[in-house]
């Protein structure tokens, strides 16, 4: 849905170089109604959006999904810290002051600071540091932001049928204010510690602690629920207790 | 006859049960409302609002579902993924889309590169910082 929209592919195309990978399999259900009528979805589908360097060192991250304007506003900014970042003779330094500011400030405030542009470097007399480049959001609706609080039209129960129905469902605006007060304080922590990660060093830990959603485990962490009542012994998975016995 | 009376209210309530759950799950938006209540809750609701939690779903449903829970743990995820799974998306892989049009799916409007170590080559070149989606299945999936 949201790679469908005119406007926000052509900002990633024109701005970024982007690709997709999965982490792995999507859980389904499937209920068969007999004589081949048979019903599918999906349960769980928790993504991420990474901004990283030519190298691959992780920028920053944005959890979940996000409302059309919170998310480009949000790679807007994610553009500028790349920008920055580049330039900076530590950007590991650079990154993880930009981490604990943030961090800092959705904990005080309930809030990140908003990334300020400044196309030209030249004219930025003093070095580019977290102090110059942040400020705190002002009037976000002013600024044409939008939250679930905010948004002047959300629809309650969209027709899945019309995308441009669904970019205004409201559910999405709630998960994008989860998603920003929440989540990515998690984010900026686990980042503020590690400012060189790439992907591969932080994606588990950040499917398990901010999505919820442990990638290493089969059952996404619901084998207890799932086969706590399960009336078929011989169809029950070994439990974590019993694989680390054998292999030890 | 009250006692009558119960037992006919009793089994109107069973009825009219078993189809609700059915249309609960097929995330009939007009019956969406009725699971989420009865979803638990969680300290956490990020996109539980989109998606439902897979564990207030099977909470409340796993009985009735256990032979499919069964089928779809048993197979579908313990399969092995794919090394690079972006690149997958080629067009070698053409005649596959063709066999089951209706799994497939444009991954949007977005021009893709088939793996991450060609975005940050073309990042190299460019200057263009890279932009990773991860997600569980796949962005040209009908199910992802």
């Amino acid at each position: 849905m949201l790679f469908s929209d005119e406007v926000i592919a052509r900002v990633i195309n024109d701005r970024f170089e982007p690709v997709w990978v999965s982490v792995r399999d999507v859980p389904t259900v499937t209920i068969d109604f007999g004589k081949g009528h048979k019903l599918t979805r999906t349960l769980h589908g928790n993504v991420a959006t990474y901004v990283l360097t030519a190298d691959g060192t992780i920028i920053d991250v944005l959890p979940g999904l996000y409302e059309s304007h919170q998310y480009l506003s949000q790679l807007n900014q994610l553009w500028w810290v790349h920008h920055y970042a580049v330039k900076t003779p530590e950007p590991a330094v650079f990154l993880a002051d930009y981490h604990n500011e943030q961090s800092k400030a959705i904990k005080t405030s309930g809030k990140a600071k908003v990334v300020k542009p400044f196309a030209d470097m030249s004219k930025m007399s003093i070095e580019i540091s977290t102090k110059t480049i942040l400020r705190s959001p002002v009037n976000l609706k002013a600024a044409g932001a939008t939250s679930a609080a905010t948004a002047p039209e959300m629809i309650e129960r969209p027709d899945f049928s019309k995308p441009h129905q669904l970019k205004h469902w409201r559910k999405i605006y709630e998960d994008t204010d989860v998603n920003e007060h929440q989540r990515r304080g998690q984010i900026h922590r686990i980042l503020a510690n590690r400012p060189n990660a790439k992907p591969d060093d932080v994606t588990k830990e950040i499917y398990r602690d901010v999505l919820h959603a442990d990638i290493d485990d089969p059952y996404l962490g619901l084998q207890e629920t799932l086969f706590r009542d399960y009336p078929f012994q011989e169809d029950r998975p070994p439990t974590p207790d019993k694989i680390s016995q054998k292999h030890g | 006859m009250a006692r009558q009376v119960l037992k006919k209210v009793a089994l109107l309530a069973i009825l009219m049960g078993i189809p609700s759950g059915i249309h609960a799950l097929a995330n009939e938006p007009a019956n969406a409302p009725a699971l989420r209540s009865n979803v638990s809750k969680l300290p956490d609701m990020s996109k539980s609002g989109i998606e439902l939690p897979v564990k207030g779903i099977i909470g409340d449903l796993r009985m009735s579902l256990s032979a499919d829970v069964k089928q779809k743990t048993g197979g579908a995820l313990k399969a092995p993924l794919p090394k690079n799974p972006a690149k997958t998306v080629d067009n070698s892989e053409k005649p596959a889309l063709k066999q089951a049009p209706s799994l497939k799916v444009e991954p949007g409007k977005v021009r893709w590169h088939k793996a991450i170590q060609t975005a940050m080559e073309a990042s190299s070149q460019s200057g263009k910082p890279v932009l990773l989606f991860q997600m569980m299945g796949r962005l040209d999936d009908r199910f992802c």
